[in-house]
């Protein structure tokens, strides 16, 4: 039973939510606001007060904080502690989390006022800070089930916050459902890992020696179990080919719950579930190799489908994909700390993007498709321009942070041809669209009659991302130190020299932007969009979602089939056929009741004839 | 067979249960049914004191043994009892429907 400050960050958002959620409506718009970003940036101050302790190099430790029960599975017992791991991977994460986290609660204070649901949007922001604290920080695979649920949930929630909106409770049925796909993988694999370990906290799993047990050749099966397992629960909840399609429908909640969930941090928890178990992958070169064709491939997909989008969250949805992908490749090579980085400047840029998107569809009143969309640089040129920032660190354009991370991965990648050839292209791909998506919204004729100005905390919220938009890539050098100060796991080192081939995709993103410019910049038709049928088809995923529709009805026809057919073979059927069997019989039994005296007389006099025979020729004569 | 034997008094048992039971068969007239029944009731009497009769004697006691009177005596007091009921029952019918024909009281049934 120990206390650590770091306990603060949990207890925090907690009370934050309830605070909101029990009594925000009767304290009022005003102090449920202050309550909800107040606890978030307390939370922040925490994590801040802890980094700056550990710094330069992190001492990894794990609190448990009371015993919470003992496990007892198969063969195996353990006793499971409430517990806290702090080390590098959690205080970097932790920093992102609360630090954007304040920063869209913040946003949120003036991007929701008109919403008359105000207080129990905040309730479930902070619910959210709150369970993802506990995915990051938990110091054992139980814990971080939990955590990992409760941002299942409290995702679901806000992209279904505006429930009156049938799309809006469709998306977020959707992403339950394919989020519960990848909780049942992580269990698979925590449940797998208990039966060969016996232990589930990291300090014991996540050790080499002991991870090495699962290599024997008597548990040969269990390995891709637990591997497939994470992989399952990582894909689902990062949006990763082929679990990827509740993304793009999450778009129908609120900006920046896009900007908080669904860009800088939930999104990301897959990635640090396979940077965290680490130990469990590199049990299996192949394991990691598929891991980053995948990456490299959803990478790809996504930036593929970001090119014909017109809604433009739905851009920066995929673009988000695509951005995961990338680390999914870089953890795959085994560039951890690469991975991070990019998650990192990735939180910062994309949450950049989606706020000052959010500013956008204020300003055109909700109009959302980027056709519609245009000039907007002039009505509200301070947020183009942070747009522009946002969009050139996600292009990867030297200086911005972008490019630092992207570079990292692609350093790592650049002994493989087919991974660097995908990443490099994935990288043009990724510069087209988002110039495309800045174009069609801010250059051109102007569009938007008498746009919503943003305010005081839109405008400073989004400045502070800007600035760290521009200058994350210099923690390249202080992150990697911060992970590995003596320079001795290869994973967690990053690459921060700039070489020729560095200089080369620059130059070609920077091509890709002036192409968009010459293709969209004064507003011309989108010439994507000539071939109807094939647009439809990139624009609306490759169809993915009617493939699954396909698998998912026949799941729908099977139950169809219970519930008409065999449902009503045993609840109406059958018992309709005994009922009616005996009414039957009743009925033709009444029929011997005629009322006449003389036809029960005969009938007992005939009973009593047989019985008597009976009794002669059967029964031998006995009875008399 | 001679008439003071028990095989002329036990057919002639069967001979009035007989008529007592087609006369409960085929008339309809409650009264004529009643008969009929006393017809039965007696024949069963009849074979009762039949085997009273003929049945060896205990020694030590004068005539046969007393069961066949006994029940002879039990049964001639249901018969009176049943009669009273019955005629009262059908007294009751007939002042409600103006009727005592059985068939016509064929209401109770399934």
């Amino acid at each position: 039973m120990q206390f650590d400050s770091m306990a603060l960050t949990l207890i925090l958002p907690v009370l934050g939510a309830l605070v909101t959620g029990l009594v925000g409506n009767r304290w009022g718009r005003g102090i449920s606001a202050v309550v909800a970003s107040g606890s978030v940036f307390l939370s922040f101050l925490v994590v801040l007060s802890n980094l700056v302790t550990a710094w330069p190099a992190a001492e990894a430790r794990s609190v448990d904080l009371w015993k919470w029960g003992t496990l007892t599975f198969g063969s195996g017992t353990t006793d499971i502690y409430f517990g806290l791991y702090i080390d590098a991977l959690s205080l970097t994460l932790m920093t992102v989390i609360t630090g954007v986290g304040f920063l869209i609660h913040w946003f949120s204070t003036e991007y929701m006022k008109g919403d008359s649901d105000f207080t129990r949007y905040f309730c479930y922001l902070n619910l959210f800070i709150a369970a993802m604290t506990l995915l990051v920080l938990a110091n054992n695979f139980i814990l971080l089930i939990i955590g990992w649920g409760g941002v299942g949930f409290a995702s679901f929630a806000l992209i279904g916050f505006w429930r009156e909106k049938p799309s809006a409770a469709e998306a977020a049925k959707k992403a339950f459902v394919m989020n519960v796909v990848g909780d049942i993988g992580l269990m698979v694999a925590v449940f797998a890992l208990f039966q060969n370990l016996h232990a589930l906290d990291y300090a014991t799993v996540l050790n080499d020696g002991v991870a090495t047990i699962l290599l024997d050749n008597n548990r040969g099966e269990w390995l891709p179990l637990v591997l497939l397992g994470l992989l399952v629960g990582a894909y689902a909840k990062s949006a990763q080919l082929p679990l990827h399609t509740w993304l793009p429908d999450a778009m129908e909640g609120p900006t920046p719950v896009s900007a908080l969930i669904h860009a800088a941090t939930m999104v990301t928890a897959g990635v640090y579930l396979l940077v965290r178990t680490h130990p469990l992958l590199e049990l299996s070169p192949a394991f990691l190799q598929l891991v980053a064709v995948m990456g490299a491939v959803t990478a790809f997909y996504a930036a593929c489908c970001a090119l014909f989008q017109n809604d433009l969250k739905r851009v920066l949805a995929y673009s988000t994909m695509s951005q995961l992908g990338y680390m999914f490749l870089a953890v795959g090579l085994g560039a951890y700390g690469a991975a991070v980085f990019h998650l990192v400047t990735h939180a910062f840029f994309k949450a950049l993007l989606f706020l000052a998107a959010g500013i956008v569809i204020h300003a055109a009143h909700g109009e959302q498709d980027m056709r519609r969309l245009g000039g907007l640089a002039k009505d509200i040129p301070f947020t183009a321009f942070m747009f522009g920032v946002g969009g050139l660190a996600l292009a990867g354009m030297f200086p911005f942070a972008g490019f630092f991370s992207k570079e990292a991965i692609l350093h790592a990648a650049h002994e493989q041809t087919f991974l660097f050839g995908m990443g490099a292209l994935v990288a043009l791909m990724t510069a087209f669209y988002t110039g495309r998506a800045y174009f069609m919204t801010f250059s051109g004729p102007q569009r938007v009659d008498s746009p919503h100005l943003p305010g005081g905390p839109t405008t400073l919220s989004c400045l502070i991302l800007t600035v760290l938009s521009i200058g994350a890539g210099a923690f390249a050098a202080p992150l990697s130190a911060f992970f590995d100060p003596s320079h001795t796991v290869e994973g967690f080192q990053i690459h921060t020299e700039i070489n020729a081939s560095g200089i080369i995709v620059t130059l070609l993103v920077a091509a890709s932007i002036a192409l968009a410019w010459v293709m969209y910049g004064k507003g011309q038709q989108d010439k994507l969009g000539r071939n109807v049928t094939f647009n439809n088809f990139v624009r609306t995923g490759f169809q993915v979602d009617a493939a699954y529709l396909i698998w998912a009805n026949g799941f729908r026809d099977l139950g169809r089939l219970c519930a008409h057919g065999v449902d009503r073979l045993f609840s109406t059927l059958l018992p309709g056929l005994i009922s009616s069997s005996f009414w039957g019989m009743g009925r033709s039994l009444t029929e011997t009741q005629t009322g006449q005296v003389r036809h029960y007389m005969v009938s007992i006099m005939l009973s009593v004839v047989v019985l008597l025979f009976y009794a002669l020729l059967v029964g031998g004569g006995g009875l008399i | 067979m001679t008439v003071n034997s028990p095989e002329f008094f036990l057919l002639l048992s069967a001979l009035v249960f007989a008529i007592g039971l087609i006369g409960l068969i085929i008339r309809r007239n409650p009264l004529v049914m009643f008969m009929s029944i006393e017809l039965m009731l007696n024949a069963s009497n009849l074979a009762f004191m039949t085997f009273s009769r003929f049945t060896d004697k205990t020694p030590g006691l004068q005539g046969g043994p007393a069961d066949g009177p006994v029940f002879t005596f039990v049964v001639m007091t249901i018969a009176a009892a049943e009669a009273v009921v019955g005629l009262a029952i059908i007294i009751t019918i007939f002042r409600n429907k103006r009727t005592v024909d059985v068939d016509a009281l064929a209401e109770l049934k399934g």
